[in-house]
């Protein structure tokens, strides 16, 4: 079996920041109030009347090279050798919170009621069973396009080879797989969480 | 309530990967028959349950996942033509209106004065009802049922509420449409004879949007948003949206031209001006409007409607008005739209009629890529009582040509006028949604202005907080309805919303509206009751027949329950874009009708209610309101447009009788808009994208997102005045004053105040009103409870405006000068 690679391409000429990936994501995961694993930034620029606005979806990129993972203390932090999604193992999870001081994304948040870390997995659950992540699922324009990224016949593959993407941060140095496009380069450099 | 459902290690370890499928929802209506695609923690799928949104009026098709007796997910239906197997933030979020843990229960009696929260008392349904009939029994033997007033929020009952008015015989079916829509559908009515449209984005070249919500929070925004951004990203549309505030939609659109509130009437004769004056209208048009264009651009000129003499009340640049003006006169198909943004001013009705009356002169309505009517279902329903013979009361309204009285009717009740006494609600919510609410508040709270107000609600809204006696309701995931609306995507379809959790250990002891009023029709005796002997679900499977072209062929009622809606294909496969107005009418359907010489409009004659004409001097009388076609110049009879008069409606012959003057279009200044004062700002309502105004607060996952409403103020008066980003300002209208946050912005334009419906609850539970009355029940119930972490919860804008209504149209007036400074 060859391995995969998942990642997820966010076109911004589609969003339309109507937040129906976020609140997916809080009812498939049950997510608690106080904390995203996707949300959706709202980015302005200009004066009047030349302004311009951006929605900018964020999420977990499953890193190539997790810094969450390589700062984990207790290898709870894990990167899945067969598809590249990155998790936690919450029984070996002590909820040290390096690894969210590490992730330039701010993805990652403590979830109270456990003591545990806990993100985005790209709905695991769904994707084993052939149903694509629900904020994929629910985006009203089909902004969000997810699969393998070694499948050169996979949607995903065939966007990215056709489209100039770009990714939050490179420069981090991470290799995120969260890819987007017309990403406006002045809201590349926004930090993090809500 | 633990929604987590997934250890996804174990069950990574235990299954391993399957096969991906790509792209898209896997979920296919024929795999709805089978249990759907949505899986629990070990792996099993889920229970599949397809129904109606209920959340917002788009009524998009959504399918409610079922585990153990509870919902746990909501997903769209792939099968519906409009959502496409998408749902927005507002349409998930539902679950809370099932589970919200301060759901009303059970039915309750107010023992003190109005609105005393320690006054209420539980009683049974029996008792309950019993006061209720017993009060409408009163007036109806008093021969006064008029005196009893029906107020539903929104009324998806298909008829039954209706039939409920004819039954006790009142005529007083009063709706919240003047809070939105309804002169809109009178300006649209005028110009062609149907009170909505929609729009092809996807196929258009430009489109030209007057403050319409088209991709966030507009009638039907999850289809339409699929619509227009195809549009602009794939076809190349170019998007302009014309609105006071860069909105989503704006920020989306090739173009966001800021406008004064109210003046969008300035800008569109000004395009109609720029249009005829430079002979752009479509050639083949003109032969379609009911008064010459020649004429009309005359009149236009006369009055002096120039781009130069627009801008200076609008603020569009003139250049901007005469560009876009031929712009969408010559890069055909467009499409042109409006609803409430420009329909809620006292001249609300003049512009969206100028709206229709701009897609006319170019050409651009009922073709591929323009503005459109198009079919919903239809529905027919059980022999039903005859209607009431009581006398509506006429001065409610401020004149005859407004179709409802629900923006006015506070007023003259507190004036006096229209006795009444009792008013049913149903999860309506006067206070929060209508202008003025504290003059809502104070008759509402007056038994002796409403002597008995039952309200029929789910939760303790502002107004049913007000009641004397509660009836619950059920959330929309509990009910029964035939369902149609707006074919966004071009196909006509019925669907259905029903009880999804049927058979499951019932939420408290609601029931559902209709039921409710066939209790209450029962008890009132056999006379009335009659009427509804049968449930409310042998009452949709009723109305849903032959509701579409092939629905019985495709199985029907009992399909329709197990997958949701039933969409109509045009036997061509596509849209027939041209099959309304400029279709030929065959001489055989000619037979028999009654042509009139004088308009060239063949009617079928007029008939009694068993089929039999009738006959004036031996002679067949026309029936006007049946018109078969119209004859033009040409010799040929053509189908015609949807007015009576058969053309577009430019001069209109009503408004002219009523407000002479207004026939032809002319500029109204908003009356509100005309009174503002040196240093005051022009406060303006929008909706957000995640929340309705005032019925989804209380969904947890909604409130995250959207708590507060601030003030938007453009930076240049934020200075001005003194006032940067953050503050708490004092915002004072001629009605009342109330604090706000200011968020200063520059996508709003200075001189104006932006402020988003919804937020500003003080009733409507905790999660409306950052976390108010939380208990150690309602944490057990759903631990959210505990974590909520915001502060702030907005104020209502509805405190600021005056109750100034338009006078043809009858909306509410939401344009509102205020004086803004440091709370």
């Amino acid at each position: 079996m060859s391995t995969k690679r998942y990642g997820m391409v966010i076109d911004l000429r589609r969003c339309v920041g109507c937040e129906g990936c976020t609140v997916a994501c809080k009812s498939e995961n049950g997510v608690p109030l106080g904390h995203f694993r996707t949300w959706v930034q709202k980015h302005e620029k200009g004066v009047f009347p030349n302004v311009s606005m951006q929605f900018v979806p964020k999420l977990c990129n499953h890193c190539e090279d997790p810094a969450c993972v390589s700062v984990c203390p207790t290898g709870a932090s894990f990167k899945r050798s067969e598809d590249g999604i990155v998790l936690i193992n919450q029984d070996d999870c002590i909820g040290c919170k390096y690894c969210m001081v590490s992730c330039p994304y701010g993805v990652r948040y403590l979830d109270e009621s456990k003591g545990v870390v806990d993100k985005c997995t790209w709905c695991v659950h769904r994707v084993e069973q052939g149903v694509v992540p629900s904020c994929v699922n629910t985006c009203i324009t089909g902004a969000r396009i997810f699969g393998d990224l070694n499948d050169p016949h996979s949607d995903i593959a065939k966007f990215i080879a056709t489209h100039p993407v770009q990714q939050l941060k490179p420069e981090a140095g991470l290799g995120p797989n969260v890819y987007y496009v017309a990403l406006d380069k002045d809201f590349n450099t926004t930090l993090g969480n809500r | 309530m633990e929604l987590n459902r997934r250890n996804f290690l174990k069950l990574g370890a235990a299954t391993g990967a399957l096969a991906y499928v790509g792209g898209q929802a896997v979920v296919s209506a024929e795999e709805l028959l089978k249990g759907g695609k949505d899986f629990d923690k070990k792996g099993q799928a889920r229970k599949a349950i397809p129904s109606s949104c209920f959340q917002c009026p788009a009524i998009c098709g959504i399918i409610a996942y079922v585990e153990n007796g509870r919902v746990v997910k909501i997903e769209g239906n792939p099968a519906h033509p409009n959502n496409q197997g998408t749902l927005c933030a507002k349409g998930q979020a539902g679950i809370s209106q099932a589970y919200d843990a301060q759901r009303i229960l059970y039915p309750m009696v107010q023992t003190k004065e109005r609105g005393d929260k320690t006054g209420w008392k539980r009683v049974s349904w029996d008792e309950a009802l019993d006061l209720v009939a017993r009060r409408m029994k009163k007036n109806i033997d008093e021969k006064r049922p008029d005196k009893i007033y029906l107020m539903p929020g929104r009324d998806r009952s298909a008829g039954y509420l209706a039939r409920f008015a004819a039954a006790i015989g009142t005529p007083h079916v009063i709706s919240r449409s003047g809070t939105c829509s309804q002169s809109k559908k009178a300006g649209f009515m005028e110009a062609w004879g149907y009170d909505s449209n929609w729009n092809d984005y996807a196929n258009a070249k430009v489109v030209l949007n007057f403050g319409h919500g088209v991709m966030e929070s507009g009638s039907v925004f999850v289809g339409n948003s699929k619509q227009a951004v195809k549009g602009i990203v794939e076809n190349g549309t170019y998007f302009v949206t014309i609105d006071p505030r860069l909105s989503n939609t704006a920020a989306k659109s090739s173009e966001w031209v800021p406008i004064k509130p109210g003046t969008d009437l300035a800008m569109l004769l000004a395009m109609h001006y720029v249009i005829l004056k430079n002979n752009l209208q479509d050639p083949d048009m003109a032969k379609w409007f009911n008064y010459p264009l020649d004429k009309y651009l005359e009149h236009l000129e006369k009055n002096g409607y120039t781009p130069a003499w627009a801008e200076k009340i609008c603020g569009v640049p003139a250049a901007t008005i005469e560009r876009l003006a031929k712009l969408f006169a010559t890069k055909k198909p467009g499409c042109v739209t409006a609803y409430k943004g420009i329909g809620t001013h006292t001249n609300g009705a003049m512009t969206t009629k100028a709206v229709i009356l701009l897609a006319a002169l170019v050409g651009n309505l009922n073709v591929k890529g323009g503005t459109f009517y198009n079919k919903t279902a239809s529905f027919k329903n059980p022999p039903a009582p005859p209607a009431a013979t009581a006398k509506k009361t006429p001065a409610l309204k401020s004149n005859p040509l407004q179709s409802d009285a629900n923006t006015t009717l506070f007023e003259k009740w507190s004036e006096g006028v229209g006795e009444v006494d009792m008013i049913m609600t149903w999860v309506h919510n006067p206070v929060y949604v209508l202008g003025n609410a504290q003059q809502k508040i104070d008759i509402l709270k007056d038994r002796k202005k409403i002597p008995f107000f039952a309200a029929i609600d789910l939760f303790m809204s502002e107004s049913t907080a007000l009641a004397d006696v509660v009836l619950p309701d059920v959330s929309y995931l509990e009910r029964n309805d035939p369902e149609s609306h707006y074919p966004v995507s071009g196909k006509p379809w019925v669907a259905i919303r029903q009880n999804v959790l049927k058979g499951e250990k019932p939420i408290g002891e609601g029931k559902e509206q209709c039921e409710i009023l066939r209790a209450i029709a029962q008890k009132l005796g056999p006379e009335y009751g009659k009427y509804f002997d049968i449930s409310r679900e042998e009452y949709v499977r009723f109305s849903v027949r032959d509701s579409l072209p092939g629905f019985e062929d495709w199985g029907g009622y009992e399909k329709l329950k197990q997958v949701g809606v039933y969409a109509y294909e045009y036997p061509t496969g596509k849209f027939e874009y041209d099959g309304l107005a400029k279709k030929t009418v065959a001489d055989k359907d000619l037979e028999g009708t009654i042509f009139d010489e004088k308009t060239g409009i063949y009617y079928k004659p007029l008939k009694d209610k068993e089929g039999k004409l009738i006959e004036k001097d031996g002679q067949p009388q026309p029936d006007t309101a049946a018109a078969v076609g119209i004859k033009l110049e040409d010799g040929k009879v053509y189908k015609g447009w949807n007015t009576g008069h058969k053309k577009i409606g430019l001069f209109s012959e009503k408004w002219e009788k009523q407000f002479p003057g207004m026939g032809l279009p002319v500029w109204a200044q908003s009356t509100t808009v005309a009174e503002a004062k040196e240093g005051e700002l022009i406060l303006f309502q929008y909706k957000f994208a995640t929340m309705t105004h005032s019925r989804t607060s209380n969904c947890k996952w909604l409130s995250e997102l959207r708590h507060d409403n601030p003030i938007l103020m453009n930076p240049a008066d934020a200075r001005k005045l003194g006032l940067k980003d953050g503050d708490k300002v004092k915002v004072t209208s001629k009605t009342n004053a109330k604090v706000f946050t200011l968020q200063v912005t520059e996508g709003v334009m200075p001189g104006t105040a932006g402020n988003g419906w919804g937020p500003g609850h003080w009733e409507y539970g905790a999660f409306a009103t950052a976390g108010e009355g939380v208990t150690a029940e309602m944490k057990a119930a759903d631990p959210d409870y505990g974590r909520i972490w915001w502060k702030e919860k907005g104020t209502n804008g509805n405190w600021l405006p005056a109750p100034v209504t338009d006078p043809i149209g009858g909306s509410q007036e939401w344009a509102t000068p205020v004086k803004i400074a440091k709370a």
